[in-house]
């Protein structure tokens, strides 16, 4: 069976029976979309690192409690409560809603850092830095469904599950959240057009 | 005409997703994934529970034959007693033609108290013990 056949589950299983690649393999394939999700809530890579291990070191120790329900949701719920815990102890003071502390470099800031690879700058469209930047204004509550969706690939049933919020309550905050990007969007697409000379 | 509408607001939301979810995957990938030394952890942690689960069920697995061994020789010992029961001629026959268990119960019992000179039985049946007893 083609290794994209496989579910995450059947993954999860083959690891409970002693084989270790089977995690690599699921590591692998959630590497990109839980990291970004991570980096989007937090703001700094250290600390989406970080989690980044612990959320997998939670996984490898209850891989045996792993009813046959969504992995996603399973591990997003993980990544979720680790956040919140990791909030709680770094930042007593600090509401949730807030994304960074002020001597964090915002996260669009670093598409554009010196240190960053010069080909990889070249691929970041204005465009890119402008939905980022957006994003970075989000509500926590809009960001965390909106990366969610837009990182993880969750259907908003997983994103429910994930969050333990109804499923319109998720529906909702994305609606929301897309409202927000797109008015923000265009408000920069209008201050753009004005700074324009004559 | 409001179900129409719905749908068309769906599709345009839909569309809008897709379109931003692709622009946000971009960004995101170009800031990069998590460090290798962090990956090298997960992957040695995972490494260490896969070993521990094996060494666990290489343990778990003679505990069990042996424990099956040990319900069958019970149950072969409890068959073999309560065929001797039921049966008593048929052991016998059984036991002269293997030569294994020769010896029954009593004879065992008789000749544990010999060696330990309390066979009162033989004491007072032989020749030998009559003078001493009287």
């Amino acid at each position: 069976m083609a290794e994209a056949e496989i579910t995450d589950a059947e993954l999860l299983a083959a690891f409970n029976q002693g084989d270790a690649k089977a995690l690599e393999v699921l590591v692998g394939r959630y590497r990109q979309p839980l990291f970004s999700w991570l980096l989007g809530m937090t703001g700094n890579r250290a600390d989406a690192d970080d989690l980044f291990q612990e959320v997998w070191l939670r996984v490898i120790k209850n891989a045996k409690r792993f009813k046959n329900v969504s992995f996603k949701a399973w591990m997003w719920k993980i990544a979720k409560n680790l956040l919140i815990d990791f909030r709680r102890k770094r930042r007593p003071e600090t509401s949730l809603d807030a994304v960074a502390d002020a001597d964090e470099v915002p996260l669009v800031d670093r598409l554009t850092a010196p240190d960053m690879d010069p080909a990889r700058q070249a691929e970041i469209d204005d465009m890119t830095k402008r939905v980022m930047r957006a994003v970075e204004t989000l509500p926590d509550m809009q960001r965390e469904v909106f990366l969610m969706r837009t990182q993880g690939e969750l259907t908003f049933s997983e994103i429910a599950a994930a969050l333990g919020i109804p499923l319109n309550t998720a529906l909702g905050r994305m609606h929301d959240a897309m409202n927000k990007l797109k008015k923000i969007m265009a408000e920069e697409d209008d201050y753009g057009t004005d700074q324009k000379p004559a | 005409m409001e179900q129409t509408k719905n749908q068309l607001d769906c599709g345009v939301f839909d569309k809008d997703e897709a379109e931003l979810a692709v622009i946000v995957r971009r960004g995101f990938e170009s800031l990069g994934g998590p460090s290798a030394d962090t990956e090298a952890a997960i992957f040695a942690a995972a490494h260490r529970a896969a070993a521990r689960g094996a060494a666990q069920r290489y343990w778990f697995r003679p505990r069990i034959l042996a424990a099956a061994a040990a319900a069958v020789v019970i149950a072969a010992g409890a068959l073999y007693l309560n065929h001797n029961r039921a049966d008593p001629d048929g052991s016998a026959t059984s036991s002269q033609e293997t030569g294994f268990g020769a010896e029954s119960t009593q004879d065992l019992a008789a000749l544990l108290l010999d060696i330990q000179g309390l066979n009162e039985e033989s004491f007072f049946m032989t020749e030998e013990a009559e003078p001493l007893w009287l």
